[in-house]
């Protein structure tokens, strides 16, 4: 498994990456809908600000026009021709007195209009002579803003064409022009030639008077020209409409003018929108770099604050593992209390202590038990060494020597109880000592034992008593039990007094053997009735209590052998007053145990 | 030179016990630890011969209560124990020499005589007084190139008083340092075993080393 650390740093990346991924998809798609929108707005707006433009200028050309058309209007004048006044004296006899007065033109209309009514304006419409104008007055009114073409018609069939119209005339739709206005114009597309079309104004004006002095109705009624306000189309009295001659006044200009002019326009528009579509193209770009920027920086400081919080959070893991790691052979100290550790750790550190302990424990029982089984061991080899060194050191006595040789041969006797003594013990440690269970005289295993123990008991003048039942079969192992027997005499009358008594007792409780070992000897301090069973712990510690046989094992092999047998071992004792040994052989679980009872 | 030997194994004690007697030592035994704790305040040891695993008080507990009072004599730590940790620990409490068990018997008298030697300040196992010889190693006296077979008993007599060379030594001292706790204090036991080293050492040889003083007790000649 890779560290911990490893991992969680990566999978912290890994999570941070995904968030930040989506986050900024989110936020890119989001900012580049918005800037869509904004770019379609834009151009929209160029549009509508292109149509707007088209539009003004348009109403700015057609203002033009009328207001060229009503300048127009005013300047026209009329003149007659003579000519045509010529062709009509033979009409009218008033007309006679023309030719003889220089200034008969003036006079004429006045007699006509003394004549009847529908007459004189039919004269009017005859006679009134083509139209002229003041082209510098029309200049000078128009600020020189002359538009390229203008055409002039009456209703008596004058007319006047511009210049620049060469031959071409512009027709005028005479129905949509009501007989009784006053003032109207009619704005209008119209196609010259197949080359040339132009935007004209068509402007109906009424013309009373052909001259200065003709009567009529006042001038102030005419429209005039006025700056700022639009024209309207006023309706006069209905009373003399019928006899209101009109004019038309056209106005036009090349209309392919007004649409470079447009296209012009469009093309703003369309550079416009360009641009908005690069701006936009740039925004998101920008957008983007941002985002890179704002990611990349998270990303790395969002894995330094991750290595940061990986090692706070295995920080606990860390003292751990240095207080582990100093754990030796002689230290079995843990470094760390739990106060130190997170709860998580704490029941580790606690488990790891307690093992530590009993370590510890097992260690130094090791550490001990090789020291007393060198002690053991060694001393009485010393002792042998040292006294066969003696021995030859010089020429000695026979007697000496058979001396020196009675000592080591005990020396070595006992050396060899020991070594049987710890060998039993090695094998029930590893389990090579098994129980072996046969059918046997109990009492008769424990009368062997007190006659075994006899010649001790006698030559330290201590009486060894059975009390019991005879003849009681068990089903056992009667080599381990007779052991523990032995074992629990001899320190019963090791540790006795002189002349005191041993009781061996026998009895049957609820099925199960009891077998008691009393003795009214020295008996056993309180405080180290539970370490007897130890291995080489002797209570007094002292071999010179006694024979030097006893080094601390019988006991423990005692304990072993009980719990091979499955017995339960109890000690009472008092200081002073003596010990009881208490065997209590497990009660058998089926009929196996034969127990006959008295003779 | 008197040495006290503390050993429960009572075969062990035994056998060191005569060996050291029969190299001219005075010993005395103890078998626990109160009991040695007890005779080396009581009496003034030259070497004390220590096992570590002793009936009721510990070998080290002895020794560091020994050391922290100021008690000088030599301690040879004499234990089953014989790790490297066991050795360092013990000559850490203040023993002078550590031998563990088992050992040949050779190389601990040779030890104990290196005790002795270096209490009382001494370099050259041979000691040489005038035309008088004394290996304490080997145990061989000689006079002007002339061999003296001298009792056990002699031998530490005239070693005592050539450890003491130039300085008077009183019957007392003789009598604490030659003579164990089992010795019948006789009054002219001393003066019989001067006697006999006279006779043996001076008898037929000029100048005469041992000499008496009068109401003190007796110098063997410095040079």
């Amino acid at each position: 498994m890779r560290s911990i650390r490893f991992s969680l740093t990566i999978c912290f990346l890994v999570l941070l990456a995904f968030s930040l991924g989506g986050a900024s998809l989110m936020a890119y798609r989001s900012a580049s809908l918005n800037l869509e929108g904004r770019l379609s707005l834009q151009k929209e707006l160029a549009q509508t600000t292109y149509k707007d433009r088209c539009r003004d200028e348009k109403n700015r050309l057609d203002d033009a026009l009328l207001f060229q058309a009503q300048t127009l209007a005013r300047l026209v004048q009329f003149h007659i021709d003579w000519g045509k006044l010529r062709f009509l004296e033979l009409h009218t006899l008033g007309l006679l007195t023309s030719s003889t007065n220089s200034s008969a033109y003036v006079q004429v209309p006045v007699w006509a209009i003394q004549g009847t009514r529908s007459f004189a304006v039919d004269l009017f419409r005859r006679a009134t002579p083509a139209i002229r104008f003041d082209p510098a007055e029309l200049l000078k009114r128009l600020d020189g803003q002359v538009a390229e073409f203008f055409q002039i018609d009456t209703a008596w069939n004058a007319s006047y064409t511009s210049n620049s119209l060469e031959s071409m005339t512009m027709a005028i739709n005479l129905v949509t022009f009501a007989p009784n206005e006053v003032l109207h114009w009619e704005y209008e597309d119209l196609e010259l030639s197949e080359t040339l079309k132009v935007r004209r104004v068509v402007l109906k004006a009424s013309r009373f008077l052909l001259g200065p002095t003709l009567p009529g109705p006042p001038r102030n009624r005419n429209p005039g020209p006025n700056s700022g306000t639009e024209p309207a189309p006023r309706n006069n009295s209905a009373a003399d409409t019928s006899f209101r001659p009109a004019i038309f006044i056209q106005c036009a200009y090349d209309l392919a003018k007004r649409d470079l002019l447009f296209a012009s326009f469009a093309q703003q528009r369309d550079e416009d929108i360009l641009n908005f579509a690069s701006e936009h193209k740039k925004d998101l770009e920008g957008f983007r770099a941002m985002l890179a920027a704002i990611n990349l920086f998270t990303f790395l400081a969002g894995g330094g604050i991750c290595l940061w919080l990986v090692k706070i959070g295995l920080a606990p893991l860390n003292l751990l593992t240095v207080a582990v790691s100093r754990i030796n052979e002689k230290d079995f100290n843990l470094g760390v209390t739990e106060k130190q550790l997170p709860d998580e750790l704490k029941p580790i550190a606690t488990r790891l202590g307690l093992t530590l302990d009993e370590l510890k424990k097992a260690f130094d029982r090791e550490k001990q038990t090789t020291a007393d089984i060198s002690h053991e061991l060694r001393t009485p080899l010393s002792a042998m060494l040292a006294t066969l060194d003696l021995a030859l050191r010089k020429s000695r006595t026979a007697e000496e020597y058979r001396t020196m040789l009675v000592d080591c041969r005990e020396s070595c006797a006992n050396m060899h109880k020991d070594v049987e003594r710890l060998l039993t013990l090695a094998r029930l440690d590893a389990g090579a000592d098994p129980f072996r269970p046969e059918l046997f005289d109990l009492s008769q295993l424990v009368s062997d034992c007190i006659k075994m123990m006899n010649p001790l008991a006698n030559s330290k003048g201590i009486e060894l008593q059975f009390e019991g039942e005879p003849n009681l079969e068990i089903h056992s192992d009667p080599g381990k039990l007779k052991e523990i027997l032995v074992n629990l005499l001899h320190n019963a009358v090791q540790y006795n007094k002189p002349s005191g008594s041993v009781f061996l007792r026998l009895s049957m409780h609820l099925g199960s053997i009891i077998i008691e070992v009393e003795d009214n000897g020295i008996g056993i301090e309180a405080s180290k009735k539970n370490r007897i069973f130890e291995r080489f712990f002797r209570v007094d510690a002292s071999r010179s209590h006694g024979d030097s046989t006893n080094c601390g094992l019988g006991l423990a092999i005692v304990k072993g052998y009980a719990e091979l047998l499955e017995a339960r071992l109890e000690v009472t004792s008092e200081l002073g007053q003596g010990s009881i040994f208490k065997i209590v052989l497990p009660a058998p679980l089926n009929q196996e145990v034969f127990a006959t009872t008295g003779s | 030179m008197k040495i006290l030997l503390v050993e429960d194994h009572k075969l062990l004690s035994r056998s060191l016990k005569q060996a050291l007697e029969e190299d001219g030592f005075a010993v005395d035994l103890a078998v626990s630890g109160d009991e040695a704790d007890v005779k080396a305040r009581g009496a003034s040891y030259d070497v004390v011969i220590l096992d570590l695993m002793l009936p009721k008080v510990d070998g080290l507990t002895l020794l560091k209560g020994w050391r922290k009072d100021g008690i000088l004599f030599y301690v040879l730590i004499l234990t089953a124990m014989g790790s490297l940790e066991d050795k360092v620990l013990g000559l850490n409490l203040g023993a002078d020499d550590y031998l563990p068990k088992p050992f040949e018997l050779t190389e601990f008298l040779a030890r104990v005589r290196a005790l002795v030697r270096r209490r009382h300040q001494v370099k050259d196992p041979v000691l040489r007084i005038h035309d008088l010889e004394i290996d304490t190693g080997a145990k061989s006296v000689r006079r002007a190139g002339k061999e003296i077979y001298l009792t056990p008993r002699e031998f530490s007599l005239l070693r005592f008083l050539c450890y003491h060379r130039g300085k008077v030594v009183t019957r007392s001292m003789v009598w604490e340092h030659l003579y164990d706790e089992n010795d019948d204090n006789t009054s002219n036991v001393v003066d019989v075993y001067i006697r006999y080293l006279r006779n043996k050492i001076d008898k037929n040889f000029t100048p005469q080393l041992i000499l008496t003083r009068w109401g003190e007790g007796y110098i063997i000649k410095g040079d």
